[in-house]
């Protein structure tokens, strides 16, 4: 069974103050392991401060199947509707080749490093 | 008296085509077997194949997206499901993947899948919805070919193939060293 590990961090930028979530996913997401993990990303989502900023790590992600990709196209659309902004950050090549294939990377930012990640959020 | 033997017939028995390797996995319809195709898959066309890296990752993919759909949409929660891996040395690979028909909603045709992709297709990613990009988009992207037939048993079988060389990378980049790879 595919093991995926979530982990939520609060970020706040030292010059302009402002908060943002950091999701750092590890492992592997797909279709036996997506539902509960998405469920703990909506409860954040759903809590925070409407125009929050989200960064999500995926520096260890290895595998995301489309049913994933298909909640991170979610994900952004409930983030942008509360006024934040998501940024998707040091992407394995092959996670990249995924998002890229079905275009999600034309519309979602992605950063090389963390540090441009916290400056496009 | 002396038989005479071609140039192409002595070459040929001194370097014999390899034959195609073909091997068949049935699995149970539980999600929890994916982790194990999608590690077989990725070392199976590291060895067996001349295919690239990156493609060894993106036919994880194909086949994982293959598989899930069977299961989710062909498939009842005790029944199995047959992937096949066709290895045609130097030319192509072939994976094959059928269910049964005893999926939650009723047996699909292979038209009513045809259709079903061919509208996700036309969709923009962000309208979607949640599901409908496996097929639509990472494997009909990722292969060279996909049909879907029906079967005997009342399922479906879906076919990809994937050519080693792909005439279309060569139009972009002709002296590309790696023919399964584009660069943009």
């Amino acid at each position: 069974m595919a093991d995926v590990q979530l982990t939520v961090s609060d970020l706040i930028s030292t010059t302009t103050g402002k908060s943002s979530k950091i999701f750092t996913l590890v492992g592997q997401i797909d279709e036996s392991n997506v539902m509960p993990l998405v469920e703990k990303i909506y409860a954040v989502i759903k809590e925070a401060t409407p125009g929050m900023g989200y960064i999500f790590d995926l520096e260890n992600l290895l595998y995301m199947n489309s049913k994933s990709v298909g909640y991170m196209t979610d994900f952004y659309n409930q983030i942008k509707t509360r006024g934040g902004n998501m940024v998707l950050t040091k992407l394995q090549p092959n996670i990249n080749d995924i998002l890229s294939v079905i275009g999600l990377t034309r519309i979602i930012p992605v950063a090389q490093t963390l540090e441009e990640a916290k400056n496009l959020v | 008296m002396t038989d005479l033997v071609s140039g192409s017939e002595v070459a040929a028995s001194q370097n014999p085509q390899p034959k195609p390797t073909e091997i068949k996995i049935i699995l149970p319809t539980n999600a929890y077997f994916m982790s194990g195709i999608r590690d077989f898959t990725l070392s199976l066309i590291r060895n067996m194949t001349d295919f690239s890296e990156q493609w060894a990752f993106r036919f994880q993919s194909v086949v994982d997206e293959l598989c899930s759909n069977a299961i989710e949409h062909g498939s009842s929660s005790d029944d199995t499901i047959e992937i096949r891996f066709l290895n045609l040395p130097g030319e192509a690979i072939e994976i094959y993947v059928e269910d049964h028909g005893t999926g939650p909603d009723g047996p699909l045709t292979a038209e009513q899948i045809r259709e079903k992709i061919a509208k996700n297709k036309a969709m923009d990613v962000l309208q979607m919805g949640l599901r409908g990009r496996g097929l639509a988009k990472i494997v009909s992207e990722w292969t060279d070919k996909m049909e879907f037939f029906d079967t005997a048993k009342g399922g479906i079988c879906v076919m990809v193939r994937k050519n080693l060389h792909d005439d279309k990378f060569k139009e972009v980049l002709p002296d590309a060293m790696d023919p399964t790879h584009i660069v943009i």
